[in-house]
């Protein structure tokens, strides 16, 4: 499968501030990459660094193909940008934001209902931006990155601060475009939302990639599953206990449990994200 | 750069400027207002000097040779109504003449500059020399360099008519600055340039957004003042200049304010600064030459000397340069502390 984003030793500094320390990785055509990482670990300026934002201080990166740096404009014509924070003509209707964006795309008969009935603002489409909801402008925010058909989508905490019914809708919109084929490249920070998105995931720390693989296999290498029992005490009080899965004397360790305690109930636990995270990188990712 | 794209890019500018209903109701107001006020003042000026005279002895030569002059004299029997017409500004100044008609005292209104007061002394001391019946055996000849502009003096309205265009002009700069302002605050220029758009597309769009708010009002402005005469063509080329040397200062705005206070603010510091030759229009005298040290002197001055002066455009081609050589300066500083708030 062709890769759509290939990064070869991106680097970036502030100053004498290394932002990204000569990153590499390949996103293919249709997968949606997770970019994870806690604030101030490089998810935003590579990101930039990808859309053509900032001029990488080393290596490359070629989007569809072309070289970020010779041929900017080109891949902005072709690619779909949804950025951190709101960003839209407040004084616009969000009909006439998209028509704009559309305009500068050069876009002819284009039709904003469309989208806008897909973001869930249809009835909305001639109201002011400014005098919408945070989760709303988010909507029109993504409807925004889609205006241009775009093959390749690059979202940039998409769901930061949204309410769980907004989240989950904007994560519904990107999984169908993957379903039309685009690839997404996804900055996130919320691990759940990396796990339930991504087909692979990168953690990044201090402008370095630290692990970059699908999130099953990334539990299965760097986590620990473990069974959760509560059981009721004697004194009529109730204990948690774990058992670590995948130990030698696991099976021992349950049936004593299970022959000795009355059990109230059991589940199965795995390491997340953000476990394996700080497993790799020693802090968390808030 | 991308003709399609700085067509969309003026269209949604001039569109926001007008969606602000501050800029938008300024704009309005001003023009209404402004023409208001021109057609308010005065089309002609009174040239006449207006004498008021005490004295308990009758004038006998001094009335006559006041007479010859066709100075208009008010004569005064209490030294209260005399002072009263000073302050009235019923007349230019006012003598009073002692008994024996050998001392005079005599009363200027309290605005009159310094060269005034010392010409209607000498007008005064004229008179008491006339009065006591001596002649000066010298001779003296009045020779009028260039035009004479006897009887045709400006009026306030059209002396009025540079000042109110630059005002008007920088108004709609502000409105401009904030446009500016506000695309870098709200980053939707990041929204902006992550699409085909460049930096000189928005730079070009943003000047012609500009250039339609600041120079179509002005325009209207003139026309409807002074109409369309055979300098027209000349004002409407300094107009064009003179918009683009704003625009300039609108992009520094722009660039360094970080909200509309912050557009206000700076811009009403410029705005102070940029304006103090056009008082120097209203009243000649008024400042010092270094007011031509503030390059909005060549607009408010080319726009004088065109519509009050018949000037040619070899007379106002330093003014051309200078506004565009500071306006292209202007530009350059603005680009940089733009390009400093978008990384």
């Amino acid at each position: 499968m062709e890769n759509v984003i290939e990064a070869r030793n991106l680097t970036y500094s502030y100053g004498k501030v290394l932002a990204v320390d000569r990153i590499s990785f390949n996103v293919k055509k249709g997968e949606i990459l997770g970019f994870l990482g806690p604030n101030g670990a490089g998810k935003t300026t590579t990101f930039k660094m990808l859309i053509g934002l900032l001029k990488p201080k080393e290596g490359d990166a070629f989007i569809l193909g072309m070289d970020i740096k010779k041929e900017t404009k080109r891949i902005q014509g072709r690619i779909g940008v949804c950025f951190e924070y709101t960003n839209l003509y407040e004084e616009l209707s969000a009909k006439d934001n998209l028509v704009l964006f559309a305009d500068l795309f050069g876009i002819k008969d284009f039709d904003p209902m469309n989208l806008l009935e897909r973001v869930g603002l249809k009835g909305k489409e001639n109201d002011k931006v400014k005098t919408f909801s945070k989760g709303m402008k988010q909507r029109v925010m993504v409807a925004r990155a889609l205006v241009n058909k775009p093959e390749v989508l690059f979202l940039d905490e998409p769901t930061s601060g949204l309410d769980p019914v907004s989240s989950e809708e904007i994560r519904s919109l990107i999984l169908e475009e993957r379903e039309h084929g685009a690839t997404v490249f996804l900055t996130t920070h919320d691990m759940h939302e990396a796990d339930k998105l991504s087909d692979r995931v990168a953690f990044i720390n201090k402008g370095k990639i630290v692990a970059l693989d699908t999130p099953l296999n990334l539990k299965q290498k760097f986590g620990k599953r473990a069974l959760k029992v509560k059981v009721l005490k004697e004194d009529g009080a109730l204990d948690d206990k774990t058992v670590l899965l995948d130990e030698k004397d696991t099976p021992e360790k349950i049936y004593e449990i299970f022959k000795k305690d009355k059990i109230v109930t059991v589940h199965s636990e795995e390491a997340t994200l953000e476990d394996i995270f700080i497993h790799l990188t020693g802090r968390g990712l808030e | 750069m991308n003709l399609d794209i700085i067509k969309v890019l003026t269209k949604k500018d001039i569109n926001l400027f007008f969606k602000n209903r501050f800029f938008s109701l300024i704009t309005i107001l001003g023009l209404i207002s402004y023409m208001v006020i021109f057609f308010i003042l005065p089309k002609t000026v009174d040239e006449n000097i207006k004498l008021a005279i005490l004295s308990e002895r009758p004038l006998t030569r001094a009335s006559y040779f006041l007479e010859e002059e066709n100075v208009e004299t008010l004569y005064f029997n209490s030294i209260d109504d005399l002072k009263k017409a000073v302050i009235n500004k019923e007349v230019s100044f006012a003598i009073l003449f002692s008994e024996d008609v050998k001392k005079i005292v005599v009363f200027i209104p309290a605005d009159v500059e310094e060269e005034m007061r010392e010409a209607y002394r000498y007008i005064a001391e004229e008179l008491l020399y006339v009065e006591l019946g001596y002649t000066l055996n010298i001779e003296s000849k009045e020779v009028v360099l260039g035009e004479d502009m006897v009887g045709k003096q400006i009026p306030l309205r059209k002396r009025v008519v540079p000042v109110v265009t630059f005002l008007l002009i920088m108004t709609e700069t502000l409105g401009l600055a904030n446009l500016i302002s506000e695309e870098i605050e709200g980053k939707t220029i990041f929204a902006l340039l992550s699409t085909p758009v460049t930096v000189s597309d928005i730079f070009i769009s943003k000047t012609l957004a500009g250039l339609i708010t600041t120079f179509i009002p002005s325009l209207i402005f003139i026309i409807v003042t002074l109409g369309i005469g055979k300098n027209f063509p000349l004002i409407v080329f300094i107009l064009f200049v003179g918009c683009l040397f704003t625009i300039s200062i609108g992009f520094l705005i722009g660039s360094i304010s970080k909200d509309f206070m912050g557009v206000i603010g700076f811009g009403g510091l410029m705005f102070v600064i940029l304006l103090f030759p056009s008082f120097n229009v209203m009243s000649p005298g008024s400042f010092t030459s270094w007011v031509k040290s503030i390059p909005s002197h060549f607009l408010v001055d080319g726009l004088h000397k065109i519509i009050n002066f018949d000037a040619t455009f070899r007379d106002i081609l330093q003014h051309i340069f200078i506004l565009l050589s500071t306006g292209g300066i202007l530009y350059l500083l603005g680009g940089i502390f733009l390009k400093r708030r978008i990384g």
